[in-house]
């Protein structure tokens, strides 16, 4: 029986002072899909983000993620169901510097019980679990243990993908994180991403500018089509 | 709350490793003045508490008791008046009485007082618990023109067993009255007691008497005066009396009968209440030394805030990573309070055991040199101290914590840097 990883519908969003940002009528995004969001800058990307992430409050209509209401009222709750489902990788600036590309894959599981369990609970099947996604994401060995702050960028957003998946949240959002790569390590990059979050049956979304990255994703949304917010406008 | 917080503050407080160290000496530092303050005043306490012990009272002329305690005790300042050899017999003699040590003051030798007395002063003297005047060197006077040396005396003037030491008329550093061709050979030095004995030239009465033969004018007697060494060497007066009792249930009754002696104006002191009165006119310094090192403990704390505060925008982007990886603003607050409750917490550990070694290091010089206890292990009083500095250190935290989470709620995923 698969269940919708995230519907939103109807959703408004205005931040103060300003002009409405969001409007999306209806979007859906099924268990294991993947879907490539393109989305330029000043389309709204970072809000819905912020939204289905559940650090910003819903204003008016609902997201749901894997069934479960992003609480537009109780902040614990959305916090929780962040903690619980949602891996997230950034553009840049991923990780805690003072934490080890272990601690960092780690860092999850600290903050969600259902992640903890689900990566095996004791400390040595956790470690265990954080180098076998370092190891599959191709970060080489000697780097596990090495602060974090002396990692190249590729190496940090493998370990940010990893941190993402680690636990087996049943969403991941990447927020631009290949644009900081060079061609070559971000194909590898999309291959291994794509590749683990189908083995762990997460689905992907995947939000970029650059639309030739969106072959490899079951589906393309152009977030400027569903959100006619600066359209109405 | 999360176990693993605490971790992450750590990890976080060794990242910034310069940073953390200053704040930590900066409450280091802070701690150590305190405790050491502390413990200069306990001991500064206890032996002051502790000058005189088993006499049960001091006689001398009718005056105020901190005056008598500090003329006789103390050895400070001037008596009113003398008080007449007859009516100290009388009291000596007095039901009830078990001993009774006349002292008599007024002469000195540079700067340092001299103690007219009898030998049983040495044998009734007593300080600390109970503690009796022992010698370095020597031993007590047996006769006239001998001299016992207090440590300090000794100390600072350099003398030795047999050394011969003149007296001067009146109690100034520089004197123009010597008691020429009266030199006293030292027969004894005393260990230190950390009591105004240390700094005390003991003679015998008759010592004292002789010396001032032919002094009747006040002034100094003709030059090359013969020693007479066959006048009358009973005194006619005393300046004050120590005195014990049988029975303590005889002091007050006691007291009472010196206070109002029909023949002379007398007053008798129990020296443990006037010690008390004394101690709280000189307390007053040790309660502005008090406010002084407490108010260095709060800058010391004041640099926790500090060093989190300066950090906070830096660390904007870690916090909105913590955010989006599950952290609860909670989380982020708690994580900037247990960094401060750490470095305060840390700083005082080191502060005590900084101090206990400090303490271990100059406690039998200062015993030895100035009798003076700094105490042994850490006590009670440390364990305030540190759970104290440690729950401020985590109040220092609440400033610069709910500004983190502020800022982490207003950032969302992606802080404005």
């Amino acid at each position: 029986m698969t269940q919708t990883t995230v519907k939103v519908q109807n959703l408004r969003h205005t931040w103060p002072g300003g002009n409405e940002v969001i409007a999306i009528d209806s979007f859906a995004l099924e268990h294991g899909e993947s879907v490539f969001l393109a989305g330029p800058s000043g389309s709204g990307k970072s809000t819905l983000l912020g939204l289905i992430a559940g650090i910003t409050p819903v204003q008016s209509g609902s997201i749901e993620v894997l069934g479960q209401l992003m609480d537009p009222v109780k902040p614990q709750a959305r916090d929780r169901l962040r903690a619980d489902q949602i891996g997230m990788i950034f553009q840049l600036f991923n990780l805690v510097p003072y934490l080890t590309a272990v601690d960092n894959v780690l860092l999850p599981l600290t903050f969600s019980d259902r992640r903890d369990q689900a990566a095996g609970n004791t400390a040595a099947a956790k470690h265990a679990e954080a180098k076998r996604l370092l190891g599959a994401l191709g970060l080489p060995e000697e780097t596990w243990e090495r602060a974090s702050s002396n990692l190249s960028v590729g190496q940090q957003q493998r370990v940010a993908a990893a941190r993402a998946l680690i636990g087996a949240p049943g969403l991941i959002v990447a927020d631009e994180p290949t644009s900081a790569l060079d061609d070559d390590s971000r194909d590898d990059f999309l291959n291994l991403l794509s590749g683990i979050a189908r083995e762990n049956g997460a689905s992907l979304l995947f939000v970029s500018h650059d639309r030739s990255l969106a072959t490899r994703f079951d589906r393309f949304v152009d977030l400027a089509e569903i959100n006619h917010a600066g359209a109405m406008a | 709350m999360n176990p693993a917080l605490l971790r992450l503050a750590w990890k976080s407080l060794l990242n910034r490793g310069t940073s953390a160290a200053l704040t930590i000496l900066a409450v280091t530092l802070s701690v150590t003045l305190f405790l050491s303050v502390e413990r200069i005043q306990s001991g500064v306490r206890t032996s002051f508490n502790s000058t005189i012990s088993g006499t049960d009272i001091i006689v001398g002329a009718r005056g105020g008791a901190i005056n008598l305690l500090l003329y006789s005790v103390f050895r400070l300042g001037d008596p009113t008046a003398n008080i007449g050899w007859e009516s100290y017999q009388r009291i000596a003699g007095a039901p009830g009485v078990a001993w009774a040590v006349p002292i008599s003051l007024g002469d000195s030798h540079r700067g340092y007082r001299v103690v007219g007395t009898t030998p049983e002063y040495f044998d009734h003297y007593r300080y600390g618990r109970d503690l009796p005047l022992d010698f370095a060197q020597g031993e007590r006077f047996d006769g006239s023109y001998q001299a016992v040396l207090g440590s300090e005396v000794a100390r600072q003037l350099g003398y030795e067993l047999g050394d011969e030491i003149l007296l001067s008329h009146g109690i100034g550093e520089i004197s123009f009255a010597e008691h020429t061709g009266h030199d006293f050979t030292v027969t004894g030095i005393l260990a230190p007691s950390g009591t105004p004995v240390d700094r005390s030239v003991h003679v015998s009465l008759e010592s004292i008497e002789l010396i001032h033969v032919g002094w009747d004018t006040g002034v100094a007697p003709g030059a090359r005066q013969p020693r007479d060494d066959s006048a009358e060497l009973e005194p006619e007066t005393i300046t004050a009396a120590f005195i014990g009792v049988q029975s303590p249930i005889r002091t007050l009754s006691l007291q009472r009968q010196i206070n109002t002696f029909p023949d002379e104006a007398l007053s008798a002191v129990m020296p443990g209440v006037a010690l008390t009165q004394l101690w709280q006119i000189v307390g007053a310094g040790e309660r502005a030394f008090r406010v002084i090192s407490l108010l260095v403990l709060l800058v010391g704390l004041i640099s926790i805030l500090t060093a989190l505060t300066s950090g906070l925008n830096e660390r904007r982007r870690e916090m909105a990573v913590l955010r989006a990886t599950g952290a609860k603003p909670g989380d982020i607050f708690s994580l900037l309070v247990l960094e401060a409750t750490s470095l305060a917490a840390i700083g005082a550990v080191i502060g005590i055991v900084v101090t206990q070694v400090a303490v271990g290091i100059v406690a039998s010089i200062v015993r030895t040199r100035y009798g003076m206890e700094l105490g042994g292990m850490p006590g009670l009083m440390e364990l305030y101290v540190l759970f104290a500095v440690t729950f401020a250190g985590a109040a220092a935290g609440m400033l610069p914590a709910w500004q983190a989470q502020r800022n982490a709620l207003s950032d969302g995923l992606t802080p404005k840097l």
